[in-house]
């Protein structure tokens, strides 16, 4: 059985957030803030990331009493009104009963710090402990850890994925890793592993119910690159990630790999014969297979091309893979191939 | 061609088989011909399990192994231990996956009997098959099918007794594994003190009547007994003789002391007492602790229980539907709490079911019982404060119990010391236990000494007496065996010499010897006995000792069953002058019409050369060790000298007319 | 019926549905009641204590019967109801649980069932049940072809290892009677032994 290194846990205190909290606060600084976390993730529910690009203060006071949040446009409201009242920046206290004290203004989150435990978003998750703001780690897909949407169905989880992370290379780790450069015109040198690295890190931190979500290795016979299994029945999901668009070599000099839809449908090939092949397995687990493909195709697009049309970029955005043949339709253990289309970041509109 | 005296129907073995062995890794089935010539050699490196081979062989015939090391205590015990050791010697060798298959089948004749068996290695006292052939007419004189192992080892060996000559079957065992075979790591015949074990073996060779070897063998068992108890009352009167001095020389004082003595005594038992009411006071107190907190123990059981039930009671809904969680979810959230149907008539149709006091899921009418719902959650409030109360009660006896426990230790410890300070002060001053007059009391002790002397004398003169009565009945026993001897000294003497000599080079004599209670022989080389023991080494002395058994076989067996000598070759290094010798030795054991069957290593190679020419093809039956097992690595770096030595000694054996041709005949020996 | 088993159901369901906004699957039950016996392990009470035991089933999950039992019979009983792939308490459940939360049967047991839950609100609820599937004993009974049972002498020595550490790594720290910080961190531990190994 594995132990637990010492110095390797040590270095692990600082993504304990809640810990130098409750050194500043005392026991009753945890219970506020995990009174300040719930909240936090219903105001998630119902406000979008990407709209506060003013920044968004939110604090749970040490004194159920004290009403800490003021101001001329002071409002009371529940979690679900806020759409309608929030724009881009928002002050909030977490009020006893759930209910939200709030002004649509920025604040300083020091201010607060004596009396609340103080929470501060300005793209990414911070706390306010040692007079300061404090960046929370996060590995996760999203811009917070907290408000994370949750799926217990794969498919529902990768739908989300194809809006909210794919389409405009949100994910962190595509934006980072999947692209030549910032047009995102063509892929990167080997942009599988990218891919499979941001799906993995997204599914696992959405799926609910689940006991895992495993990177495979790929060897000849084994095309799949994530295996999702249940925790109480006895399934199994297996994912191929392919993808068509054209990828340069390491140093950038010139395209390298280019892939289309043979690409893509000889995935689908390989998906059904390795279903075939692990027929054991099927038959004591429920077993899907699902090809995912990351489209990065752009019409007419060379190295050395200067500009990209709109029209050009976008022209495959609609277009779908014809499977020939659909296994999907013949086969209860494939589940209906999902493209994911990547929209080029520069385009001459 | 042998000109044997003796009457005992030796066997000759024709063929074994062992299966299972998991110490020959080659093969799981070993199969051994006897019958093809006189000398059967197994050759191989050390190590490989040459000795294991004549043991499982000596097993087989007898169901015992012989264990180095151990005391001759007469010939019954010997065969006990020897077979309670079997198991243990082959545990080592075989391995647990070949227990129960592991078994060893052996065909002999004995006479104009012919024995096929098949034993065991993990049961010495059973036979898994047994078949008598009578040679005369071929026909089986037992069916052995219907039987379990044991009856058909009780049969086997109740037989072979009888074929064999003697009267019990251990003097069998005892034959086998001390006469009739020969391994180095045992006792010597001559060479070791183990007299007693020669005795024996002159007994059964000389005497012709086995059950007076046997009578012999009792007898001496008896001497010594009996002499141990007569020491043993020796010492006794020794040891009272002198505290009966210490007393009578500590006089006067003694009587001062004894009045002192008295009181400290009475003092210390008073103490142990007391430790003892003490102890007796904290082991009730504690039965009460426990016993009370056994009681609260059960309280908390009950209480848990009866929370749990009406926790349960709570979610059938007490049989009241308006009372059913259920129902009450259902009108509360305005849902159906079965399927999630989200409609006022829910709601309305429940109600007025209840109101017309009808089941809303059954429509059976329920009486009008008020629903309670909070008197259950009061209950159970209730019983909750009541397990938390129990259970601080019972967290309170923790200390104190343990605080009891540790008291009873130190009690009991106080009591140990006083009873052992009281013990001890008892056994040193025997006089303190004496009331009343010292002086008389003396003397009474002095008398109770002079006494107990007298007692533990007279009992070593009763032992040495029957002692001697015992003696008196094994003289003539051992003065027959002497007569016998000498009877057949004509023969045996110089059976023995011409072999020892074929091998010393050196005059070699023995005689027979009696001496206080045993009866052995004398050595003596170049007429001297000293010289024996100085100028022999240790390989030298061992075969010696292999002669002096070729020539008691010869002596005791009859001349148309001669009868095998196993032989185990020792290791130990012989001039190579010295090993053809030894090789002439056996040559002329062989000729004289017995069975050799025996191991050597390679590197003895002169001894066996030797044999080889001399026996020839059709006398010598060679079986490499390396077509049953696998070599370690050591033993495979011999193996090119091994292929060597194997070359020459198979290409010496050949045609033995055609080497007679070549060489001066020599005269076999017959008398 | 064991009270303890349906008190830890109603309480991880309110718990877990309030972390998750969307209902407690019957996996996720599960997982943090055995996760509320290990911090009862972790201040080390004996788990036979907990009044209940685990076991991992072939899918690598922990379960328990009683438990499993429980959530059937407040299903059954109105106390819970079920929405889709989760469950959610119902009013009467909810007024039920607040009762039994003052009991003080309950009262250890609430404290470890918090902490526990504590941690699905400080980092996302399937990052929690992704790091404790890391916990060493379900690890070693992966794959397993029949169910084990789980916190035997073994195990508990084996998770006592890792708990050690934790707590030299906190010492000196006043952490009061809250055990979601040493939860937290011992999470994150496995999470980072998951992505080394």
């Amino acid at each position: 059985m594995d132990e637990l290194n010492e110095e390797g846990v040590k270095r692990l205190l600082e993504e304990v957030y809640a810990l130098p909290i409750q050194e500043e606060y005392g026991v009753n600084g945890v219970a506020r803030l995990k009174q300040l976390a719930l909240g936090l993730d219903q105001i998630y529910r119902h406000l979008a990331y990407e709209k506060l690009s003013g920044g968004l203060t939110v604090l749970c006071s040490l004194d159920d009493d004290a009403e800490l949040v003021a101001g001329e446009e002071l409002l009371r409201l529940a979690p679900e009104d806020l759409p309608a009242y929030v724009e881009e920046v928002a002050t909030i206290q977490i009020l006893p009963d759930g209910s939200l004290l709030l002004i649509p203004s920025a604040s300083d989150p020091l201010g607060f710090a004596k009396q609340a435990v103080v929470y501060h978003f300005d793209g990414a998750d911070n706390f306010v402990y040692g007079g300061a703001l404090q960046r929370v780690i996060n590995i996760g897909p999203l811009p917070s850890i907290f408000g994370t949407p949750t799926f217990f169905l794969l498919e529902k989880a990768l739908e989300a994925y194809r809006h909210q992370h794919a389409l405009h290379s949100q994910c962190p780790i595509l934006k980072a890793g999947l692209w030549s450069d910032e047009r995102r015109w063509f892929l990167a040198n080997s942009p599988e592993d990218v891919a499979q690295d941001s799906l993995h890190n997204y599914l696992r931190t959405t799926l609910r119910g689940i006991r895992e979500v495993r990177r495979e290795q790929k060897v000849d016979k084994r095309p799949v690159d994530l295996k999702v299994s249940w925790a109480l029945v006895p399934r199994i999901a297996y994912i191929e990630i392919k993808w068509m668009g054209q990828s340069t070599d390491p140093e950038n000099t010139k395209i390298s790999t280019t892939l289309n839809v043979a690409a893509a449908k000889k995935g689908a090939k390989q998906l059904a014969d390795y279903l075939d092949d692990n027929k054991q397995e099927a038959a004591t687990y429920d077993t899907i297979g699902h090809l995912v493909v990351f489209d990065a195709r752009r019409r007419g697009l060379k190295f050395d091309s200067a500009t990209l049309s709109a029209i050009d970029g976008r022209y495959y955005r609609p277009r779908e893979v014809a499977y020939n043949p659909a296994f999907d339709k013949s086969r209860s253990d494939f589940a209906r191939p999902l493209r994911f289309f990547l929209e080029p970041a520069q385009v001459d509109e | 061609m042998t000109e044997a005296s003796g009457t005992l129907v030796l066997p000759e073995l024709e063929s074994a088989c062992l299966r299972s062995f998991s110490l020959f890794t080659r093969t799981d089935r070993i199969e051994v011909d006897f019958s093809t010539a006189p000398v059967f050699c197994l050759v191989g490196a050390n190590g490989l399990g040459k000795s294991t081979f004549l043991a499982a062989l000596s097993y087989a015939l007898t169901g015992a192994v012989a264990q180095p090391g151990r005391k001759f205590r007469g010939v019954r015990q010997y065969y006990k231990q020897a077979r309670s050791y079997a198991p243990k010697y082959f545990r080592g060798r075989i391995k647990p996956r070949d227990e129960e298959s592991a078994e060893i089948s052996l065909t002999f004749r004995a006479g104009t009997r012919r024995y096929s068996l098949t034993r065991a290695m993990f049961n010495a006292v059973g036979l898994r098959e047994l078949t008598i052939t009578d040679l005369d007419d071929g026909e089986s004189i037992l069916d052995t099918s219907d039987l379990d192992d044991e009856e058909r080892n009780a049969l086997y060996q109740a037989n072979l007794t009888k074929d064999i000559g003697l009267d019990e079957f251990d003097q069998f065992v005892f034959l086998q594994l001390f006469i009739l075979s020969f391994d180095e790591r045992r006792e010597l015949l001559f060479f070791d003190q183990e007299q007693k074990l020669l005795q024996q073996a002159l007994y059964i060779t000389f005497d012709l009547d086995p059950a007076r070897a046997k009578e012999a063998d009792k007898l001496d068992r008896r001497i010594e007994g009996l002499e141990s108890l007569a020491r043993n009352a020796k010492w006794q009167a020794t040891n009272a003789r002198n505290q009966l001095e210490a007393l009578v020389s500590a006089g006067e004082e003694a009587f001062a002391e004894i009045d002192e003595g008295a009181n400290e005594q009475r003092r210390l038992q008073a103490d142990r007492d007391e430790a003892l009411e003490g102890q007796e006071r904290v082991e009730r107190a504690l039965a009460d602790a426990r016993l009370a907190l056994a009681e609260q123990t059960a309280s908390l059981q009950a209480l848990r229980g009866e929370y749990d039930s009406v926790w349960s009671d709570r979610l059938q809904g007490n049989g009241d539907p308006a009372a059913h969680p259920l129902i009450l979810a259902t009108i509360e959230d305005a849902r159906c709490g079965l399927c999630g149907t989200e409609t006022a008539e829910v709601v309305a149709r429940i109600e007025s079911a209840l109101a017309e006091h009808h089941c809303p899921l059954c429509a059976t009418a329920v009486s009008d019982a008020a629903a309670k719902p909070d008197e259950t959650m009061a209950r159970l409030g209730e019983l909750d404060a009541g397990i938390s109360e129990v259970q601080d009660r019972i967290v309170e006896f923790g200390p104190s119990l343990q605080k009891l426990e540790e008291e009873l230790t130190s009690s009991r410890a106080h009591v140990d010391f006083a009873s052992k300070s009281l013990a001890d002060f008892e056994a040193k001053n025997p006089l303190a236990l004496f009331e009343g007059d010292p002086t008389i009391g003396l003397k009474a002790i002095a008398d109770r000494f002079k006494a107990q002397i007298a007692a533990f004398e007279k009992e070593k003169e009763e032992k040495r007496a029957e002692r001697d009565e015992v003696r008196k009945k094994l003289k003539p026993l051992q003065e027959r065996l002497v007569r016998s001897f000498k009877t057949a000294e004509e023969q045996f003497i110089p059976s023995f010499s011409e072999l020892a000599r074929e091998f010393l080079g050196l005059d070699i004599e023995i005689d027979i010897e009696q001496k206080n209670d045993t009866v052995g022989l004398e050595l003596r080389v170049e007429g001297s006995p000293r010289r024996a023991t100085d100028t022999l080494s240790e390989s030298q002395r061992f075969f010696i000792d292999i002669a002096l058994r070729m020539a008691l076989i010869q002596q005791m067996s009859d001349s148309s069953s001669p009868g095998w000598l196993f032989v185990d070759t020792p290791e130990g290094s012989l001039d190579i002058a010295y090993e053809s010798r030894a090789g002439e030795m056996f040559n002329l054991f062989v000729e004289r019409g017995h069975q050799l069957v025996m191991t050597a290593n390679i590197n003895s190679s002169q001894l066996l050369q030797r044999l080889a020419v001399r026996c020839g093809e059709e006398g010598l039956a060679l079986e490499r060790m390396t077509d049953w097992t696998d070599l370690s690595a050591v033993q495979s770096s011999e193996e090119d000298a091994f292929q060597m030595a194997w070359g020459e000694i198979t290409a010496s054996r050949r045609s033995k007319e055609a080497k007679a041709k070549e060489r001066p005949k020599r005269s076999p020996s017959k008398r | 019926m064991s009270a303890a088993a349906s008190f830890d159901a109603l309480r991880l369901c309110a718990e877990i549905s309030a972390a998750s906004g969307a209902g407690a699957a019957a996996v996720e039950i599960h997982t943090f009641a055995y996760f509320g016996c290990l911090l009862s392990v972790y201040e080390d009470r004996p788990p036979a204590e907990w009044g209940y035991g685990f076991r991992v089933t072939p899918a690598g999950a922990p379960y328990s019967d009683e438990l499993d039992s429980a959530l059937k019979t407040l299903r059954a009983g109105g106390m819970i109801v079920n929405y889709g792939h989760a469950f959610d308490l119902s009013s009467p459940g909810r007024a039920d649980l607040e009762l039994l939360c003052t009991h003080a049967t309950n009262r250890a047991r609430l404290r470890y069932l918090s902490s526990a839950a504590g941690t699905a609100l400080l980092m996302p609820l399937p990052a929690v049940t992704s790091a404790l599937s890391r916990e060493p004993q379900l690890q070693e009974f992966l794959g397993a072809p029949t169910s084990r049972d789980l916190l035997d002498e073994v195990g508990v020595d084996a998770v006592k290892a890792h708990f050690e550490v934790i707590t030299r790594v906190l010492a000196d720290r006043d952490l009061g009677d809250d055990l979601t910080v040493p939860a937290s961190l011992w999470l994150t531990a496995l999470a980072e032994q998951a992505s080394d190994g």
